[in-house]
């Protein structure tokens, strides 16, 4: 029988595929404690009250050791103006492409476009991101012109807009997996009763998939936030308290690049303040994917 | 109740009309962006030289009059003349210079030719000198230790929850977990290699080695869920036979599941490694920034990735950066559509 495994390999394998299993508990329990940790050395430095209500940005030490303007409130409604801006754009023009390509285009035009919008969900950031500002950004500009507005040049508008294009693709998947999966007896029933398509869409279909596509919102919203290289190479430094969209403001992703890009020492308050933004951005996040993923779980109904 | 039908079918076309408008809207756009960079991007492939024999080394690039050796017949032109002759753009040019460019071109001594350079240099401060090679070898570097890493990682995960996890509280936790770091912002794991690999273990900063590893902390998720879709796959009958025939489990899944299963986690293996190839922020975290000229030679050694390059030519204000940066951005689509396209084809190749 030698060309059976022995007993003890077999266990061996089976107790690597669970160490391999644990490393995913490492890596979030590495997130949590490298983010908090580093946070904790900066609120022990800069106290929590003047980051999360204070309303100046401005990180600086002063000689006397003294850690002044680090009133991260600009950075939050910048990033939800931002955000904001995004999921205008996407959540109207992603659910409708959603609804076309599960209820009204033919197969073998979904079969087309199903892939391509997952590839284009694929295109790098990065790329957006230098679409938006040497390309987009004068575009806006001289349309503002037209209407005689002024329009700063790295406007929350700017980097919404193209934020809102690369999430389309994703939140468009996401929605159509919601609305294609629903089982066909539901639309059968709603027509049969002699509803058009359209109401068969609005009245049935979508209270029927809305836990889903309510999953679908908060992953995208979750990713819009989390959002970097658009917003770095869009959105300013500059750290407005405005709610303007045509002005500029700075998100907390551009301001933990623009902390860590700098020295990198590590005692220091403003380098670690990319760790408490960062904690910030990680329990937001995380409140929004574990909502996407467990809590709409409850409201979602078995058809079929 | 006829004119209520017609409401309600006028409703309905319009209502269809605004889906497909709105997916025609958002391709034109998409089309828009990848147009834009193929316009501006082209130009980078080519590169503007003058003759040796016109003597005006007022034109030429500094660096290369600087090497130049008495057979160079043709001699890159300096970044402002490519521009100008490339693109009309007078930049610092005088009217002059101008003029002596379009007498140049009458007689024949400037010419645009195949910017091999822009292949087989690494990065240079000078526009006209500028290239991937660099990028792309530290990209190919850090793609490498990501696959290393993250594939057996990733792979034996999705086999534990999938065949051999109890159902119990610690495996739903276990799950709960990948399928939230899948959805974490990637710049938070470049916090997390800051931290961890750099200053807890000490490893060497701009390295292919720690880019590799913060990418790979960032695609373990993605290769885990893939891998658990194509495991599931598998038709149960096809265990419970090779079992029924004798099979220990562990020959059961490496002689049937696993090989069955292949097609289904490559494809996931090589998008995650798409979207590690083109991701810019955890990486910026580390450090890998710098500037860098060389390209490296081993995982150690100070690297760049192809994505960090673009966003350091995005950010010069220097002309010629504008069409290196769209230049780069077009090898970069097209690395990944050939990334993608691989995937698709497995995909179809093996679909049942």
């Amino acid at each position: 029988m030698k060309h059976l495994y022995p007993i003890t390999l077999e266990r061996t394998i089976k107790f690597f595929f669970f160490l391999c299993a644990l490393s995913a508990v490492i890596i979030t329990v590495g997130i949590v404690a490298s983010l908090l940790g580093e946070a904790l050395r900066f609120f022990s430095q800069v106290s929590a009250i003047d980051f999360f209500f204070g309303l100046t940005w401005a990180p600086h030490v002063l000689p006397s050791g003294e850690a002044v303007g680090f009133g991260a409130i600009p950075l939050f409604t910048g990033t939800a103006l931002i955000t904001l801006v995004a999921m205008l754009i996407a959540v109207p023009s992603g659910g409708m492409i959603a609804i076309y390509l599960s209820e009204y285009a033919s197969p073998t035009m979904r079969q087309i476009l199903k892939p391509l919008l997952e590839t284009l969900a694929g295109i790098p950031t990065l790329v957006y991101g230098f679409f938006a500002a040497t390309t987009f950004a004068p575009f806006l500009q001289s349309v503002a012109g037209i209407f005689s507005l002024s329009i700063a040049s790295e406007s929350a508008l700017n980097a919404g807009i193209v934020m809102g294009i690369m999430i389309l693709p994703y939140m468009s998947t996401l929605s159509e997996d919601a609305l294609h999966s629903l089982p066909a007896n539901l639309r059968e029933g709603s027509m049969g009763l002699g509803a058009t398509p359209s109401e068969t869409i609005m009245k049935v279909l979508l209270p029927a998939a809305f836990p889903s596509l309510m999953a679908a919102f908060l992953l995208s919203l979750s990713r819009a936030i989390g959002e970097t290289m658009i917003v770095v190479m869009a959105a300013g430094l500059a750290a407005n308290l405005s709610f303007n969209p045509l002005q500029a403001v700075t998100t907390v992703t551009v301001q933990i690049v623009s902390l860590l890009t700098g020295d990198q020492e590590f005692d220091n308050a403003k380098t670690l303040a990319a760790f408490g933004l960062g904690f910030v951005l990680f329990i937001i996040t995380l409140f929004l994917n574990i909502l996407a993923l467990y809590g709409v779980k409850r409201y979602q109904r078995i058809y079929g | 109740m006829r004119t209520t039908l017609k409401k309600r079918h006028r409703r309905e076309t319009l209502f269809r009309y605004l889906g497909l408008f709105s997916l025609l809207l958002a391709l034109t756009f998409l089309g828009g962006i990848f147009a834009n960079i193929v316009y501006k991007g082209y130009p980078a492939f080519f590169r503007t030289e003058i003759a040796a024999s016109s003597g005006r080394s007022d034109l030429f690039n500094a660096h290369s009059i600087y090497h130049k050796n008495e057979d160079l017949e043709w001699i890159t032109a300096s970044s402002d003349v490519d521009m100008y002759y490339k693109n009309g753009q007078a930049g610092k040019l005088s009217t002059q210079k101008i003029q002596d460019i379009q007498i140049l071109k009458k007689q024949g001594q400037i010419r645009l030719v195949l910017n091999t350079a822009f292949f087989t240099h690494s990065d240079s401060r000078e526009p006209e000198l500028a290239g991937i090679w660099g990028g792309l070898v530290g990209s190919l570097f850090t793609l490498a230790v990501t696959f290393l890493t993250a594939f057996p990682l990733g792979v034996g995960t999705a086999i534990y929850l999938e065949e051999f996890a109890p159902k119990n509280r610690f495996t739903h936790w276990i799950e709960a977990n990948i399928n939230n770091l899948a959805a974490v912002p990637s710049i938070l794991f470049g916090l997390l290699g800051l931290v961890f690999f750099i200053h807890f273990m000490g490893l060497p900063r701009p390295s292919a080695l720690v880019g590799g590893l913060t990418l790979a902390l960032m695609s373990l998720p993605v290769i885990v869920v893939s891998t658990r879709a194509a495991l599931s796959t598998v038709p149960s009958t096809l265990k419970e036979a090779a079992l029924g025939l004798g099979a220990t489990p562990l020959q059961v899944l490496f002689h049937h599941v696993v090989p069955t299963a292949l097609p289904g986690i490559m494809t996931g293996v090589i998008l995650s490694l798409a979207r590690a190839l083109g991701e810019t922020a955890p990486l910026l975290m580390i450090g890998m920034v710098a500037f860098i000229g060389t390209s490296p030679s081993s995982i150690l050694d100070p690297a760049t990735v192809l994505p960090v390059q673009i966003f350091n030519w995005s950010r010069s204000p220097e002309m010629g950066c504008v069409e290196n940066t769209s230049g780069a951005i077009l090898v970069l689509l097209m690395v990944l559509a050939f990334l993608n396209g691989c995937a698709v084809l497995i995909r179809k190749r093996f679909e049942t």
